[in-house]
């Protein structure tokens, strides 16, 4: 066996997926040759390493909430006619609101379609991390924040819209908006971008909760 | 009355079993969220998503023969959907989320630049190597964490990422080539 060729079975080698004939030759190439050893341990080093890349461990009660959580969204799902999502792991100690909030605005000729949803705990800061993603450069867009009654953008206190300029890079732009609620509720936040005549506007379902303790009868909802 | 009761008694079986069944996977799946997603908070969201979705179908579950990548299958279709939807959106959210190693999920949206520290030492590192990977495209990314980083055999993964083991052992060998060329440089 020379070298080219077993190069070209080291893939394979590491996976096991020679036959025992061509596993063997290869095997014995590299116990002769310095350079293909040399080859093989760089290989050997990277997979090593990516077996070993870590992962951050769940949360504690990581089953006991995801098989709960499944459980309480089918019958709730089943029994109710609101519309609702299960916050993921944002504030710990899942809960379900069933208030449903009014539109903010009836003149407009199409509402936005609500594209996201979220789930806050009233008064306590939390970021709308929206990703702005353009095919070009569009220096100069405006950006306008429609915030509703009892959300509030940090630093503008009791100012239900926020707008400014900015230039959007082409490609994926980070837009963070810091936000806290003052009350419990369903409702929306939207951002709008304008560009050269052309806007876009994102819709953010927001619902607005405080800690519930008690736990929501399962046989509440029968089918 | 007896109607109500043999129906709760069903529904706990089936519950009970939905539970049986999931409860020794859900570690993995989180797991192999996690190496999608790179944040624990959207790892454990993607898996709840699964599990949403199977819970309507519990009673099936029970049939399927080899649970843990059948799970590991929908749960990257799911992963494979939300991003397609992102993508599809010049607007999204994204749930920020760091890491213990303090790395954010934001910070995969900004191309990194190379950290001075990093042009120093050429040793592969494990912050190298997690960029690095961050940089293949998506179908080399997935294959290379299932197969490489997770130990799934390309068996599985011909179930797994619906795709025929000779353009997965292609993708593979490209994926690794793109990435010790991401590493030496």
């Amino acid at each position: 066996m020379d070298c080219v060729i077993c190069k070209q079975h080291l893939d394979e080698y590491f996976d096991q997926g020679l036959d025992s004939a061509d596993y063997r030759r290869v095997q014995s190439h590299l116990e002769e040759c310095a350079p293909c050893r040399a080859v093989y341990d760089e290989e050997k080093n990277l997979r090593d390493m990516l077996r070993s890349l870590p992962v951050t461990p769940a949360n504690p009660g990581f089953s006991e909430r995801v098989l709960k959580g499944a459980k309480r969204e089918h019958r709730l799902r089943r029994g109710s006619r609101i519309g609702f999502s299960i916050g993921g792991a944002l504030a710990a100690g899942l809960l379900i609101l069933l208030l449903v909030g009014k539109p903010l605005w009836q003149a407009e000729q199409s509402l936005p379609t609500i594209m996201q949803e979220m789930t806050i705990a009233v008064n306590e800061p939390e970021t709308v991390n929206l990703v702005v993603n353009v095919p070009r450069d569009l220096p100069g867009s405006t950006f306008i924040i429609s915030l509703p009654a009892h959300v509030e953008m940090d630093g503008f206190p009791g100012q239900r819209q926020v707008s400014w300029t900015a230039d959007l890079r082409q490609g994926r732009n980070l837009l963070a908006l810091p936000i806290q609620a003052k009350n419990t509720g369903t409702t929306t936040l939207t951002a709008r971008i304008e560009h050269g005549g052309q806007s876009k506007t994102l819709a953010v379902r927001v619902y607005i909760q405080q800690q519930i303790t008690e736990e929501i009868n399962p046989y509440l909802f029968t089918g | 009355m007896m109607e109500k009761v043999i129906s709760l008694i069903r529904r706990d079986s089936a519950d009970s079993q939905f539970e049986t069944l999931l409860r020794p996977h859900l570690h993995h799946l989180y797991q192999v969220a996690f190496r999608f997603v790179g944040n624990a908070a959207d790892a454990e969201d993607l898996v709840q998503d699964v599990l949403v979705k199977l819970y309507p179908k519990r009673r099936q579950l029970a049939d399927i023969e080899t649970l843990r990548p059948w799970l590991t299958r929908v749960l990257y279709r799911m992963f494979i959907d939300q991003r397609r939807k992102m993508n599809r959106s010049p607007l999204s959210l994204v749930k920020g989320g760091v890491d213990e190693q303090g790395t954010s999920v934001l910070d995969r949206l900004h191309s990194p630049e190379p950290d001075p520290a990093d042009q120093v030492d050429r040793a592969i590192t494990r912050k190298r190597l997690q960029k690095a990977i961050n940089s293949l495209n998506h179908d080399q990314q997935s294959l290379c964490l299932l197969h490489d980083v997770e130990g799934y055999t390309l068996q599985e993964l011909e179930g797994i990422l619906e795709t025929p083991i000779g353009t997965l052992k292609s993708r593979l060998h490209r994926a690794r080539a793109r990435l010790r060329v991401l590493l030496a440089s």
